[in-house]
């Protein structure tokens, strides 16, 4: 008989090929698609024409490798890199808080590192020699004062009750929205770029530094720490009491996991703004198929999460509209639909 | 004294845990105040007292989960407070009342959470693990769960797979901090039953925080007895679980009995009569019983608020019992012996003192036959007399007590078939 670790090993294992094979569908889609429209054939030709060994005699058109390389793919792979951040953030802000509709836009924790971001483009730092790393690394230090903030604040006596969590979430984030839209409002010429940033933006443009250099190590460096906290997020889900009884280090592991999450939601809402409900719509849809146990939901979350965004990207480009926009309107009713069906839930 | 000391430190290095005046507060709200004991290895103790004693808080700090604001708490001779969780959590587990999980997880998953501290943070389960997690699983019965969701499982289901995560996490000492409070009576006893077989056949060292004394007296061999953060009695069941202690700590008026199959102590509850209600009517009713014949009644009188007396009543009788401590006054004699003289003169004082007297079923036999001869002089006196009127089967005389009956119907006394009859003629 197979034990049950090897089972699960196995579910995850194929739901994790099928979902590889599922972005790299979505993502060959997205290439196509666009004001020009490249046929599939010759997009396949492009994509494989700069691996050396496969070399197809197809025709390929200048403007369409351009447009692929230099616009599309960079934008898909920025959307892969973004999505798979904020529905591990998800994962584990869920994880953490016992509370199926944590998520980093829900918790006022985007708002907070958008803050960060805006407070040091508007700085100037941005410009300095080097001075890449002050966005994110402000980004980073916003999203922890937010999340330390709703936590506090939605804390009654040891426990933080699943209903007052996301009213703090509420408040936080109106107060950070607010002192957003207080330091744009003195950008003055960069305006119309911080604003088209802050909807949500996954083109890399001239932040392509920052991401090379600051953004993807901050997110290397956060999910490794997720990686070795799996397991602990499980026994987690028994609460915290019930943690320390079977022998976690509760408070250490909680203040590694908040940190985390919180440095890898500040990296990438200071690359692309603030796009919410990823962390939730993902997550849950993954967890339905794979289970609840962390070491199979974080990393199929994280390729899930990556083809999420490049199917809601492909949309906001189609229709023209912020990428933000879109993953709202498909975010908000499920999160409705979650608030009905776990009411059972959020009274206890 | 320093030979005191040293047999204390020997006292406490053979303990398994050892608790030394353990204080602890929630800001300015003191819970523990200088909390002693120690658990040998192998004993199962039940620690029980009032809500808000500070039981649960106690398993917390033995866990962990609380540190104390004074005092220490040692497990084989080491500090708590040195040993770090991970280590403790493979010699002490704890089954608590709460169990809720976050999310959907299945019971397999579940139970193997009760690894968790046998591995290393970059390990996996091995096939151990699992073989270890199964083995829990099929002693509390709850392998077919193991594919279930942990919210689909019925209470007691439930407690039987967390009480298999904490096996698995091979333990030494099992604090189980209320496990049966929301079961069914039957999974209460299912629960117990496994924790005892645990207890014994591994030898398990068990220590369990219940609200339940009949629970508690059954199971445990000895009892700490907490109150208002202090234990104030330790010892056996039998010792602890009394109507004074109960009186004293619990505020509650109880009689404790033996359970007849198995002897350990048993608690009854005392409804508290309303001081208005206790012999409202003023109505005085003088009741001739025994054998257990009129113990209902008497109940049912007491509460609808007569005045009762009865006698004459052999003491060891259970209707005798009931008498004692219900009646305003019983006749008594000793045990076996018939009616005396002294006591034939009472009883009829207190039946022709009565407004009512009341001839319960009981058997007549030449012991008890005066108090036939009471009834009927009280009722030939005008004394209103109630009895039953199929009394053939109370003779144990050889007819003399058919007479008797006979003779009592004659001076005047009414009958019933049953108790509500006699409420029917009783006045208000």
């Amino acid at each position: 008989m197979r034990s049950p670790s090897s089972r699960r090993m196995s579910k995850t294992f194929w739901s994790l090929a099928l979902l590889l094979l599922l972005w790299a569908v979505v993502a060959l889609l997205s290439a196509m698609i666009g004001p020009a429209r490249i046929p599939f054939g010759e997009c396949v030709s492009i994509l494989c024409s700069r691996l050396p060994w496969i070399s197809s005699g197809d025709e390929i058109s200048e403007v369409h490798e351009t447009i692929i390389f230099r616009v599309r793919l960079p934008r898909i792979l920025m959307a892969s890199l973004v999505g798979a951040t904020l529905a591990v953030a998800g994962a584990v802000f869920q994880g953490l808080l016992r509370n199926p509709l944590a998520e980093p836009y829900i918790l006022g924790v985007s708002s907070g590192a958008a803050v960060g971001a805006t407070t040091a483009m508007l700085a100037g730092l941005g410009a300095v020699a080097g001075g890449f790393a002050f966005i994110p690394a402000a980004a980073f230090l916003g999203a922890l004062v937010a999340m330390t903030a709703t936590y506090r604040l939605a804390k009654l006596g040891r426990t933080v009750p699943v209903h007052t969590l996301i009213l703090a979430g509420v408040v936080v984030n109106a107060f950070f929205s607010a002192v957003v839209m207080f330091i744009v409002s003195r950008a003055g010429p960069q305006l119309h770029g911080i604003m088209f940033w802050l909807m949500g933006n996954l083109e890399p443009g001239a932040g392509a530094e920052m991401l090379a250099r600051f953004v993807v190590p901050m997110v290397v460096v956060g999910f490794f720490a997720i990686g070795l906290h799996c397991r602990d997020l499980n026994v987690l889900a028994f609460g915290e009491e019930s943690a320390v009884q079977l022998g976690m280090n509760a408070e250490a592991v909680k203040r590694i996991l908040f940190v985390s999450a919180s440095l890898i939601t500040g990296a990438v809402v200071a690359m692309s703004g603030m796009i919410g409900f990823v962390g939730l719509v993902v997550p849950h849809s993954v967890r339905m198929v794979v289970g609840a146990d962390h070491r199979s939901l974080i990393p199929t979350a994280a390729v899930a999460g990556a083809s999420f965004l490049i199917l809601a990207d492909t949309i906001a480009r189609v229709v023209t509209v912020p990428v933000g926009a879109v993953t709202a309107l498909v975010g908000c009713p499920f999160f409705a639909y979650l608030l009905r069906t776990r009411k059972r839930m959020m009274n206890a | 004294m320093w030979n005191s000391a040293k047999e204390d430190v020997e006292r406490s290095m053979a303990a398994l845990l050892s608790v030394n005046d353990v204080h602890f507060s929630y800001d300015s709200h003191t819970v523990l105040r200088g909390i002693s004991f120690q658990l040998e290895p192998g004993v199962m103790v039940g620690l029980i007292g009032p809500n808000g004693s500070g039981k649960s808080t106690l398993i917390k700090v033995l866990s962990k989960v609380l540190k104390p604001t004074r005092g220490e708490v040692q497990f084989r001779g080491r500090t708590t407070a040195r040993i770090p969780s991970v280590e403790l959590a493979r010699h002490v587990a704890v089954v608590s009342q709460d169990m809720t999980v976050a999310f959907s997880f299945t019971g397999i998953e579940t139970v193997l959470a009760g690894r968790y501290p046998h591995i290393g943070r970059f390990g996996f389960e091995t096939q151990r693990d699992v073989e270890i997690a199964r083995r829990a699983m099929a002693f509390t019965d709850t392998i077919h769960l193991s594919d279930r969701y942990i919210e689909e499982m019925s209470g007691g289901e439930r407690q039987r797979v967390f009480l298999a995560r904490a096996l698995a996490q091979e333990p030494e000492l099992l604090l189980l901090d209320e496990p049966t409070t929301h079961l069914d009576i039957n999974h209460q006893i299912e629960i117990m039953d496994l924790i005892r077989t645990l207890h014994r056949e591994r030898n398990l060292t068990v220590l369990s925080v219940t609200h339940d004394l009949n629970l508690a007296a059954e199971y445990c061999g000895r009892l700490l007895l907490m109150s208002e953060g202090r234990i104030v009695m330790e010892g056996s069941p039998s010792r602890v679980i009394t109507d004074a202690a109960i009186k004293t700590v619990y505020g509650a008026d109880a009689v404790v009995s033996k359970n007849p199959k198995t002897g350990a102590p048993h608690i009854a509850l005392v409804p508290r009569v309303a001081p208005a209600a206790a012999q409202r009517t003023g109505i005085k009713v003088h009741v001739i019983c025994g054998g257990g014949t009129a113990s209902d009644l008497i109940r049912r009188l007491v509460i609808e608020g007569y005045a009762v007396t009865a006698g004459v009543l052999n003491e060891g009788d259970s209707d005798h019992r009931v008498a004692t401590s219900l009646a305003t006054e019983v006749v008594t004699a000793a045990p076996f012996s018939p009616v005396s003289d002294s006591a034939h003169a009472r009883n009829l004082e207190l039946a022709r003192a009565a407004d009512v007297v009341v001839v319960s079923r009981v058997p007549i036999g030449q012991g008890n036959l005066r108090n036939l001869e009471a009834a009927i002089e009280a009722s030939s006196a005008g004394v209103r007399t109630v009895v039953f009127d199929s009394f053939e089967n109370q003779d144990f005389c050889s007819g003399e007590a058919t007479d008797c009956f006979r003779k009592l119907i004659a001076s005047g006394a009414q009958t019933v078939t049953d108790i509500s009859g006699i409420f029917e003629i009783l006045p208000r």
